[in-house]
């Protein structure tokens, strides 16, 4: 568990005096290549940084005032604005054994999926959290006219955790990385700066096969 | 500017692709022409439905950006001084010579665009197969700028 706090990373811009936390992102590659979504990190990377792991162990306990941080800058060298997916890159050499990508395709509906991600990171917080849920159904979704596979997996999501890495239990193997949740586009109501229609326990999460082909 | 490629033959360019780009593409235009492949593409936004948690809002309206690419993609091809620095590097001789127009196509409208290269590589390989249908100096021609050099290079035709 402990090598997700090493390669699952808070994505970042550099503005005047602070980093404006995006989203989460994670290492693919020991030399450096980072995947996370699209829209995460928008149109371009100026001025876009990961955050070097701020703990060691996940039972580590995350101090929410500490509000230092270590970015390093990375650039976006392949980006796939169908499935919502880029791979950055960074001057960084991991040195540990970084999970195998594999794909959906390896799981069945019912197993245990582990999320790593950093929920409310938008909102200034830096806490890597762990969460557990079912793969609800395996499903195509449609865009512009190109089909790619997603699980729904059977939890809810907040901003932050966009680029979350989905790893299958029973294989150790990332699976998908986390899209964000079914809603219907055309908009309603908001409240307080929430769309109620996001509020349920179903995310979309795109299959990880997309990745191997980006590397 | 002066280049010419060896073949503007959609299959031959998007060798400088990597297999997910081809991908798509193979999949855009057995459905579609040229054209509207180059609008997919640049309008795609990641499935249909689902809302993001998280990141930037810069990418959320692509409409301007083809109207810009396109004026942008015009203005690289038919030699408009915007370009001129760029365009010693496209000159250079290299056995992938497409790869190196593909690639300082991209860097330099992406730059002006506040776009990735990674993003829009496959739509300049869209947009020179497009190019090569009725040749550069024919599509160039009702673009207002002139290509050849001596003649100062991208200023205005007179109307």
């Amino acid at each position: 568990m402990n090598v997700f706090t090493q390669m699952v990373l808070v994505i970042g811009r550099i503005e005047t005096h602070s980093v404006q936390m995006l989203g989460t992102g994670f290492l693919v590659t020991n030399d450096g290549k980072i995947v996370t979504t699209r829209h995460v990190v928008g149109n371009n990377d100026k001025n876009l940084v990961i955050l070097f792991p701020h703990i060691a162990k996940i039972n580590d306990y995350q101090d929410t005032t500490d509000t230092s941080c270590k970015p390093i800058p990375v650039t976006i060298v392949e980006a796939d604005p169908f499935r919502d997916l880029v791979i950055l890159k960074g001057d960084i050499n991991f040195t540990g054994d970084l999970p195998i990508i594999s794909s959906f395709d390896k799981t069945i509906v019912g197993d245990d999926v582990g999320i790593f991600g950093f929920p409310h990171c938008v909102e200034g917080r830096r806490v890597l959290t762990f969460q557990k849920a079912e793969i609800g159904a395996k499903i195509l979704l449609d865009c512009n006219s190109v089909k790619s596979k997603y699980a729904v997996i059977n939890t809810q999501s907040r901003p932050g955790q966009s680029g979350s890495l989905i790893f299958h239990v029973k294989t150790n193997c990332i699976v998908g990385v986390l899209i964000g949740a079914f809603a219907p586009m055309e908009v309603g109501a908001i409240i307080a700066g929430i769309n109620p229609r996001e509020l349920h326990q179903t995310t979309h999460c795109i299959s990880a096969e997309y990745i191997k082909d980006m590397l | 500017m002066d280049f010419e490629l060896e073949s503007y033959d959609l299959n031959v360019l998007k060798n400088s692709l990597k297999t997910y780009q081809i991908k798509i593409l193979d999949e855009l235009m057995s459905k579609y022409d040229t054209e509207k492949a180059i609008e997919i593409y640049l309008s795609a936004h990641g499935p249909m439905n689902t809302v993001p948690f998280g990141g930037d809002s810069s990418c959320a309206d692509t409409q301007p950006f083809l109207k810009r690419f396109k004026d942008e993609f015009d203005k690289f091809v038919c030699g408009h001084p915007d370009y001129e620095q760029f365009y010693p590097k496209v000159k250079a001789t290299s056995a992938n010579y497409s790869n190196i127009i593909i690639a300082s196509i991209s860097s330099a409208i992406g730059a002006k665009l506040g776009l990735s290269a990674a993003i829009i590589s496959p739509v300049v390989v869209l947009s020179l197969s497009l190019l090569g249908t009725m040749g550069r100096k024919a599509y160039c021609a009702n673009k207002g700028y002139l290509m050849d050099s001596s003649k100062k290079e991208g200023t205005q035709k007179d109307t």
